[in-house]
């Protein structure tokens, strides 16, 4: 018994979506409303949920969008076979064996130079790849501001997890728009996105110019 | 009512997927409507489907309203402003068969606006998205046929040739005469085509609230213009663009603001001016506006050469 059970393998994958097309529906169209208004931040619904380091927005966001052909990159922190096993076998998306091959990231936090992933070119901009990040939290009002298309004037916006090295070279990955990468925040089921277009300036500490 | 097997409602078609297209497709469709937006007014190509309808029909405007409409979506379709006309009616009852959600005429009701060649009169919002049919999404097409080229043009932001162009103009007609589609620049970076919207909407576009996305079908590309966005439509400082006006007002519902078209009611040329947007004149009259409900006679200059008297 024991030898016909080890003949047949089985790997736990938790299930995907309950009503795929709806539900990818769902959630692409919170992801549109985001990268349509950046520093906006939307709950997604728990549509499916998983208990590992893969947080429940980037789970979702990847069930709604990644196929075969977007190649997922990601950190080394969720290469594991539970994530990994997951993803493959519910998007059939194939893993890129580099940063530079993906056009989808998943990241635990800012472990991935920004620098290293696919900007597009400039007759190609859309080949940029989109990042999404795993942050511990994010809010509406911070020591960031943005501008740019889809904020209407500015806004304020703060990001957990993310030093201020970060933003400096989130700039110089955008500086040759229309290159670029565009990045998707994900804290638990929250979501913000901030497209290439978006500039992000830092307050300085305790209000200097 | 006939018990229709297996379908959600007795309305909806059975044996199609959720608005007709294949999820792999929407999938798609849906990556690269993301960045359309996050690169706004660039044409994204993407991979256009065959539709149950020729393209020149809004195939494309399809595509991108199958890719994003959900169930709790109100769809409103119009055509040159009106919800009553064949094309408008048949996007809205092709999404009432194959995706079952509600259908409205009245702009305000909407969640998506699907549109050929208008921008309703009344301020879109935030929490709407209008989505344009693109004939020819190339501003730069007219002037440069080779998309080799275009591309290379939008690449490098080379479009000193596009205001040669409108230079021609101004100096054959002494004014810029292109009425529709009339060229805009999305954000100081790249010039879009409006789809043939009149100059007159062009104005509408610049930091609208709403998400505007286009789709062209056969020419296989998808842009978009995030809300609060700049769009200005192209011009010289000594000859700055301006809209249509009329000396008419809607013979409906009396309003001096919005697009009219003009309709010949007789064979002398009399013609009645009325609300190019059907929701907007509706609601104005419902409100109590009301206009003249008289042709105008045909103006003097232009039946001066015509022989008077005419036998009839």
């Amino acid at each position: 018994m024991t030898a016909a059970l080890s003949l047949t393998p089985t790997i736990d994958i938790e299930p995907g979506f309950i009503d795929p097309v709806r539900d990818s529906q769902m959630i692409f169209r919170a992801v549109l409303d985001v990268m349509a208004r950046p520093g906006q931040i939307a709950t997604l619904p728990a549509l499916a949920e998983r208990q590992d380091r893969l947080a429940p927005a980037s789970t979702m966001i990847c069930l709604a969008l990644i196929d075969h052909e977007t190649p997922l990159w990601l950190d080394e922190s969720l290469m594991i076979p539970g994530i990994t096993g997951y993803l493959r076998f519910h998007t059939g998306a194939p893993l890129a064996s580099s940063p530079s091959q993906a056009s989808v990231a998943v990241l635990d936090g800012p472990s991935t130079s920004l620098t290293r992933f696919k900007t597009g070119s400039d007759a190609y901009p859309e080949n940029g790849a989109t990042v999404i990040i795993q942050v511990p939290g994010l809010s509406a009002s911070g020591p960031l501001t943005l501008s740019g298309p889809g904020v209407d004037g500015e806004a304020g916006f703060g990001v957990e997890g993310l030093p201020d090295s970060f933003w400096k070279e989130r700039e110089a990955v955008n500086a040759g728009f229309p290159r670029g990468v565009d990045l998707i925040l994900c804290a638990g089921d929250k979501i913000a996105a901030l497209p290439r277009t978006t500039r992000v300036s830092l307050h300085e500490v305790e209000g200097d110019q | 009512m006939d018990g229709t097997p297996n379908a959600a409602t007795p309305e909806t078609l059975a044996g199609y997927n959720f608005a007709y297209l294949d999820e792999q497709t929407k999938r798609m469709i849906r990556r690269a409507t993301l960045k359309a937006v996050a690169i706004p007014g660039y044409q994204v190509p993407f991979g256009s489907r065959e539709m149950p309808l020729p393209y020149g029909w809004g195939t494309g405007g399809i595509q991108v309203t199958a890719s994003i409409i959900g169930v709790e979506d109100t769809l409103k379709v119009i055509d040159q402003g009106a919800d009553d006309t064949t094309n408008a009616v048949n996007i809205r009852r092709f999404f009432a068969k194959t995706a079952g959600v509600a259908t409205t005429e009245k702009t305000a009701e909407a969640s998506i606006i699907q549109t050929r060649h208008r921008i309703p009169e009344e301020p879109l919002r935030a929490d709407q998205i209008i989505v344009y049919q693109v004939p020819q999404p190339e501003p730069l097409r007219f002037i440069e046929p080779r998309e080799a080229e275009t591309r290379k043009m939008h690449a490098l932001s080379e479009y000193g040739i596009m205001h040669v162009g409108l230079y021609e103009e101004i100096a054959h007609f002494g004014r810029i005469t292109q009425g529709y589609n009339y060229p805009v620049q999305v954000d100081d970076r790249y010039i879009m085509a409006p789809s043939p919207i009149p100059k007159f909407d062009n104005p509408k576009m610049d930091h609208m609230p709403a998400l505007q996305l286009f789709g062209a079908g056969r020419e296989k590309r998808i842009y978009a213009v995030p809300p609060h966005t700049k769009v200005k439509s192209l011009d010289f400082e000594d000859h700055p663009f301006t809209i249509e006006s009329w000396e008419q007002t809607c013979a409906l519902c009396g309003s001096e603001e919005s697009y009219l078209d003009e309709v010949i009611t007789d064979d002398r040329g009399s013609r009645l001016f009325v609300c190019s947007d059907s929701d907007y004149c509706r609601t104005r009259r419902d409100a109590g506006h009301e206009g003249s409900g008289l042709p105008v006679p045909a103006e003097p200059d232009t039946t001066a050469s015509e022989p008077a008297g005419e036998s009839s």
